[in-house]
């Protein structure tokens, strides 16, 4: 890369929603600027301001939906008066908006028109029942297709993935990796205070996570905790230049830097090529790990798009930590788990921590910075020096909209007195 | 005309009532997925909503468009392949905007009898009384060239005495249902001893679809529900009266009704459901009963409690009216005192009514143990301690439940009913116990 490219100042909101015992649907509940202001002015304090900034992206994917709402980039100046006319762009790509918007930041440093670029995703799906809500995030796929498509039309979708999964490597060896999959993820969330599963007591989660699906109540391959949460909030991040780091006066430490990223997009009017391989996602983690330089077995932890179990078994294979038809097996033996020999969504990922769609991208860099910056509190896992990367993958659609990053831990370089002399 | 035919063109007589919405609302259902199938696409169907006044028909039409599209939204899954056909519904809002849309369509609301003289299919659910009931069956059938069926909710009032009354030659079925009918999955049935076989199809073909339990009664007013219930009340006022000895009369009713609930591991005492039922039903229900039977069956506790105004019942938002009880968010939180018919805090009795039951034996709730997976063993243990205890409480408990026992082999051998069973059913789906009267628990 031309540049260095650095993350800072990390925020998440609440992931509100279900779950949260704050959260009653029948209440009025906080709005998009509540979120976009929270998020902004947190990540701003972490920069000493907002004069810092150089510009703006938010993410988001259906606010003229779920909201009534378009036309987001105008409320990034409501976050601080002195974002007020400079320049402020929001990005969409269904549930890749949050991707998309640390991707376009990442540009702007790249092309040298910014030093400071405060990136968000925001997204507040509440305000709709979950039958109503399905039909706005059916948007995600191509719109000729839902008639057609089941009433939830994407747990419909994953169903799919997960029925052609279970008929070609069995039922109960994908439900196993499945059920393994929603334990580890609520037992990360019940270590994270944002997350929407934090409060989680069920005792018998793999119990839960073992129960038979019922198509005639819902879809007929996945059970709703297969399934991410339907959630309200934000997350932001400043991305910076080297110059954009001192302008700031953060610490080095206090900074990860993003050493590969890609963007992959397939065909939304096509189906999958293979029901049992995200192959956007393939192709867009092959890129982002080529352009950082490194091999999967130099990956300390990786956040990726678990909008179903099924997409998590299946990242699995698409970033190859498993073969094809494997990923059930490597999750059920615990290699996914947060002591495991790659711990995945250490904060609960889309299914515990929460999916605020449009939020999502950004808010799995944020889990990534907090990580490799030893700020993830009780969620924080060891971040080994010679294991010092990161991984996130954030899909849009049916695998449709993919951006994957690769981040690295800085570690400050200790002169020995040899090389002194 | 097959029985289908008959649901083109229904009539609900009383459609504006507490029983009536429900089964209005389920025919609603019925008929707004009837028409999705051959061979009635594209035909008419008529639901006539029949009540007394313009007020309760609106109050009807906004009841049904949320229950409506409440059901709608919970089963959008199974809507949305019922839409298969209709290119232009796309998103699940196009779908259960339609189905509500379209089910009200064939709703018509009126106050003007003549809508039923075109129907095929009656269901009438007016005032408990016979002389009206058979007043308002007779007008219909006289003016109606259809040669209607009747399906009545009656709970009390012997099918034959409204066949004979309104001369319908046979074309009428007993199908009782519990409060609220949308809820409540037990539908009683009464055949006429000479029954006309397509009346019972009709009715089981209803209850498959609507997922009701159709429990079988004889033709012997009360049938199996009310017959019960009507049993138990005398059983209860009798122990109440003969605990006036020892109790004061609110002491004394608050100890029978928490006697029933908490002991019986019921959802409620005796006395709250009555007052649920309200009192002037109970007391018209029981000189029904007592009219057609030879059996003597009487209660003038409840002509009393009449007299002096004590009505309990539910107000027209659903909330309970002051009975024997006055209520606080749903809880009954103060008792009545007959004598002086003035209420009393029950926080005040309730120490002296537990010293007196003074129960040892570790108590469930009812809620509890609705939901527990175990029920049927915490019961049994319940009852098995219940049993070897010597406290005033445990005794009352313990005749409390054979005396109901003996009411519905009463019921078996007077033939209201063909088996106990049947008055199990009734008394776990109808009333909400969690277990039948005819038991093993205390033999």
């Amino acid at each position: 890369m031309q540049r260095r490219v650095f993350i800072v100042a990390g925020y998440n909101t609440v992931s509100l929603g279900s779950g949260r015992s704050e959260f009653n649907p029948k209440k009025k509940n906080p709005g998009l600027e509540h979120y976009i202001q929270e998020a902004g002015r947190k990540t701003l304090e972490q920069i000493k301001g907002a004069v810092n900034v150089d510009e703006s992206v938010i993410g988001n994917f259906m606010a003229s939906r779920f909201n009534n709402q378009a036309h987001l980039a105008a409320f990034i100046p409501s976050i601080d008066p002195e974002l007020k006319y400079k320049p402020s762009v929001r990005v969409e790509g269904a549930c890749a908006s949050g991707g998309l918007a640390v991707m376009t930041g990442v540009k702007s440093i790249l092309a040298g028109t910014a030093d400071v670029v405060l990136a968000l995703g925001v997204e507040v799906q509440n305000t709709v029942k979950a039958m109503y809500g399905a039909d706005y995030l059916a948007q995600a796929d191509f719109y000729k297709k839902r008639k057609n498509g089941h009433a939830y039309f994407f747990p419909g979708k994953f169903s799919d993935r997960a029925g052609a999964y279970a008929k070609a490597w069995g039922e109960e060896y994908m439900r196993k990796g499945m059920a393994k999959w929603y334990v580890n993820c609520i037992e990360n969330a019940r270590l994270c205070e944002t997350a929407q599963e934090y409060e989680n007591k069920n005792e018998r989660l793999m119990e839960t996570g073992l129960l038979p699906p019922d198509g005639s109540r819902f879809v007929d391959n996945l059970n709703y905790t297969d399934c991410s949460k339907v959630s309200d909030g934000a997350s932001s991040i400043a991305i910076v230049s080297e110059e954009g780091l001192k302008r700031c006066g953060v610490s080095i430490e206090d900074a990860i830097e993003l050493v590969g990223f890609a963007q992959a997009e397939d065909n939304i009017m096509e189906e999958p090529v293979d029901y049992l391989e995200l192959s956007t996602t393939k192709a867009a983690v092959q890129r982002a790990m080529q352009m950082a330089g490194i091999s999967k077995e130099q990956l300390a932890t990786v956040e990726t798009h678990d909008c179903f179990t099924i997409a998590g078994v299946l990242a699995t294979e698409a970033i190859g930590f498993a073969d094809k038809g494997k990923g059930a097996a490597f999750v059920a033996e615990g290699n996914t788990a947060r002591n495991g020999s790659i711990p995945f969504n250490t904060t609960g990922g889309l299914i515990a921590w929460g999916h605020p769609t449009g939020a999502t991208g950004v808010h799995q860099v944020v889990t990534i910075w907090e990580q490799l910056t030893g700020k993830a509190g009780s969620a924080q896992i060891e971040i080994q020096n010679d294991k010092p990367y990161a991984l996130t993958v954030n899909m849009g659609g049916n695998d449709k909209t993919v951006v994957s990053m690769v981040f690295k831990k800085v570690i400050k370089k200790i002169i020995s007195l040899s090389q002194l002399k | 005309m097959s029985h289908l035919d008959r649901f083109r063109n229904i009539s609900v007589l009383g459609a504006a009532g507490k029983m009536g919405s429900g089964i209005l609302l389920l025919n609603v259902l019925h008929s707004a997925k009837l028409m999705h199938h051959a061979p009635y696409i594209g035909e008419t169907f008529v639901i006539n909503a029949i009540d007394q006044s313009f007020e309760r028909l609106q109050g009807l039409m906004d009841y049904l468009k949320v229950q409506l599209q409440k059901w709608a939204e919970k089963n959008i899954v199974e809507l949305r392949k019922l839409y298969v056909n209709r290119a232009h519904l796309i998103d699940n809002k196009d779908i259960i905007e339609a189905f509500v849309f379209e089910a009200l369509s064939m709703v018509k609301p009126t106050i003007n009898m003549e809508a039923a003289y075109h129907s095929t299919l009656i269901f009438e659910a007016i005032i408990e009384d016979e002389n009206i009931k058979a007043g308002v069956l007779k007008n219909i059938n006289d003016n109606n060239p259809n040669s209607p069926y009747f399906l009545t909710n009656t709970s009390a009032i012997p099918i034959k005495v409204l066949n004979d009354k309104a001369g319908l030659d046979g074309r009428i079925i007993g199908c009782h249902f519990y409060n609220p009918p949308a809820v409540q999955k037990l539908i009683e049935v009464v055949e006429l001893d000479q029954a006309i076989p397509e009346l019972a199809k009709i009715v089981n073909g209803l209850a498959k679809h609507m997922n009701k339990l159709i429990v079988p009664a004889n033709d012997i007013a009360g049938f199996i529900g009310n017959g019960f219930f009507m049993r138990e009340i005398i059983y209860a006022v009798n122990l109440h009266n003969s605990l006036l000895k020892e109790l004061s009369p609110a002491e004394a009713l608050l100890t029978v009704d928490k006697l029933s609930h908490e002991l019986l591991i019921r959802p409620m005492g005796i006395f709250q459901l009555m007052g649920y039922v309200g009192v002037d039903v109970c007391s018209l229900i029981m000189k029904v009963m007592n009219r057609h039977l030879d059996e003597e069956l009487q209660c003038p506790f409840l002509d009393d409690l009449l007299s002096s105004g004590i009505k309990g019942g539910q107000n027209a938002d659903g909330t309970q009216r002051d009975g024997f009880f006055k209520y606080q968010k749903g809880k009954a939180v103060e008792v009545l005192d007959i004598p002086s018919l003035k209420y009393i805090d029950i926080k005040t009795l309730a120490p002296r009514v537990d010293e007196f039951l003074s129960v040892q034996t570790k108590v469930y709730s009812w809620n509890q143990l609705s939901r527990s997976k175990y029920k049927e063993q915490h019961i049994n243990e319940f009852f098995t301690q219940l049993k070897a205890e010597k406290s005033k409480g445990a005794q009352l408990a313990k005749d409390y439940l054979l005396a109901m026992k003996t009411i519905a082999e009463q019921l078996l051998t007077n033939g209201i009913c063909d088996s106990t069973e049947y008055v199990n059913d009734v008394m776990k789906n109808g009333f909400y116990y969690l277990y039948g009267p005819v038991n093993n628990f205390i033999d």
